[in-house]
C-alpha cells in the first residue's frame, strides 16, 4: 500500500510541476507579448507624429513663403506707386515747363546734343507742334560748329511733330535723325530714370 | 488479488486526476495567451488610435497657424511699407528732379 501511495505522490508531484511549468511558461509568453506591443505601439506613435510634425513644419514653411511673396509684391507695388507719382509729377512739371522762358535754353541744349550725334553740315529742327521757340539759330550753329568741329547749318523745319517738348535734329534730307524730344527722351531713358528715380526713392538700406 | 486491483485504481484515478489537471492548467494557459493576443492589439490599436487624433489636432491648427502667419508678416509688412514712404516722401523732389533734368537734357 505504501508502494502505492508513493507513486501517487510522485504522479501527483509531476503533474504539479508540469501544471506550474505551463502556467509560467503561459505567463512568460503574456509578458514578453505585452512588451513587444508596447515596443511597436511607441514605433507606431512616433512614426505617425514624425509624418505629422514633418506635414506640419512643410506646411508652415509653405505658408511663410506664400506670404513673405506676397509681402514682397505688396512692397514692390507700393514702391511702384510711388514711382509713378514721381514720374507723373515729373511729367506735369515738363509741360508746363513749355510756357516758361527757360524752354528756349532747353530746346538750344536738345538741339545741340541731336547735331552732336549726327555731325552733318545742314541741319533741319522739327519743333512740337503750336510750340514756337526762339533759338537764334546764327548761335546755335556756332555752338554746334565748335562742338562737333563740322560748320553746320541749322534751319527751322516746317514739318511738326506731336510731342510734349524737345526737338527732332534731323539732317536735311531726313535720312538721319535724333529724337530729343521729352516723349521720345522719356523712353529712351527709361531704364536710367527708373534706376536713378528708385535710388533716390529707396535708398539701398530700405530697398533690401 | 482485491488489493492489487484496488491499488491499480487508486493509480488509475491518480492518472485521470492528473490529465485532468494538465489539461485544465493548459486551458488556462490558452486563455493567458489569448488575453495577452487581445490586450497586445488593443495596445498597439489604441497608440495609432491616439496618434492619429493628435495628428489630426495638429493638421486642424493649421489654419490658425496661417492665419497667424499671415497676419505676423503683413504686420511687419506695413511697418515695412510705411517707414518706406515716410523716407521717400522726404526724396520726391528730388526724384522728379532727375527725370526733369534727363529728359530736358539739364544733365
Amino acid at each position: 500500500m505504501e508502494g502505492v501511495t508513493n507513486i501517487i505522490k510522485i504522479i501527483n508531484s509531476k503533474t504539479k510541476n508540469e501544471c506550474d511549468r505551463i502556467i509560467a511558461e503561459a505567463k512568460e509568453f503574456k509578458k514578453q507579448r505585452l512588451e513587444k506591443a508596447r515596443k511597436r505601439a511607441k514605433t507606431i506613435t512616433e512614426e505617425i507624429a514624425g509624418r505629422a510634425e514633418r506635414e506640419t513644419d512643410a506646411e508652415v514653411a509653405k505658408y511663410h513663403a506664400s506670404a513673405k511673396l506676397q509681402a514682397k509684391y505688396r512692397l514692390l507695388e507700393r514702391k511702384e506707386a510711388i514711382m509713378n507719382e514721381v514720374f507723373e509729377a515729373a511729367w506735369d512739371n515738363l509741360q508746363k515747363s513749355v510756357l516758361e522762358k527757360k524752354y528756349d535754353k532747353t530746346v538750344f541744349n536738345l538741339a545741340i546734343d541731336g547735331a552732336a550725334s549726327l555731325q552733318e553740315p545742314d541741319i533741319e529742327l522739327v519743333l512740337p507742334v503750336g510750340q514756337k521757340v526762339s533759338l537764334g539759330l546764327d548761335e546755335l550753329a556756332k555752338t554746334i560748329s565748335k562742338e562737333t568741329g563740322v560748320k553746320t547749318n541749322v534751319s527751322i523745319s516746317k514739318d511738326t511733330i506731336r510731342a510734349t517738348g524737345g526737338v527732332i535734329v534731323r539732317t536735311k534730307d531726313g535720312t538721319k535723325l535724333v529724337d530729343n524730344t521729352y516723349d521720345a527722351r522719356k523712353e529712351r531713358f527709361d531704364d536710367l530714370l527708373r534706376d536713378r528715380v528708385a535710388s533716390a526713392l529707396f535708398p539701398k538700406k530700405e530697398s533690401e | 488479488m482485491c488489493a492489487a486491483h484496488e491499488e491499480i485504481d487508486q493509480i488509475h484515478e491518480a492518472e485521470e486526476a492528473a490529465n485532468k489537471q494538465l489539461k485544465e492548467a493548459e486551458a488556462h494557459a490558452k486563455e493567458i495567451r489569448e488575453s495577452a493576443e487581445k490586450e497586445a492589439k488593443e495596445i498597439t490599436e489604441n497608440a495609432e488610435k491616439e496618434a492619429k487624433m493628435a495628428a489630426q489636432r495638429s493638421r486642424d491648427g493649421l489654419q490658425a497657424r496661417r492665419l497667424e502667419i499671415e497676419q505676423e508678416v503683413q504686420k511687419e509688412t506695413e511697418k515695412k511699407i510705411s517707414g518706406i514712404e515716410d523716407s521717400a516722401r522726404g526724396q520726391v523732389k528730388k526724384a522728379v528732379d532727375i527725370v526733369y533734368k534727363l529728359v530736358t537734357g539739364e544733365e
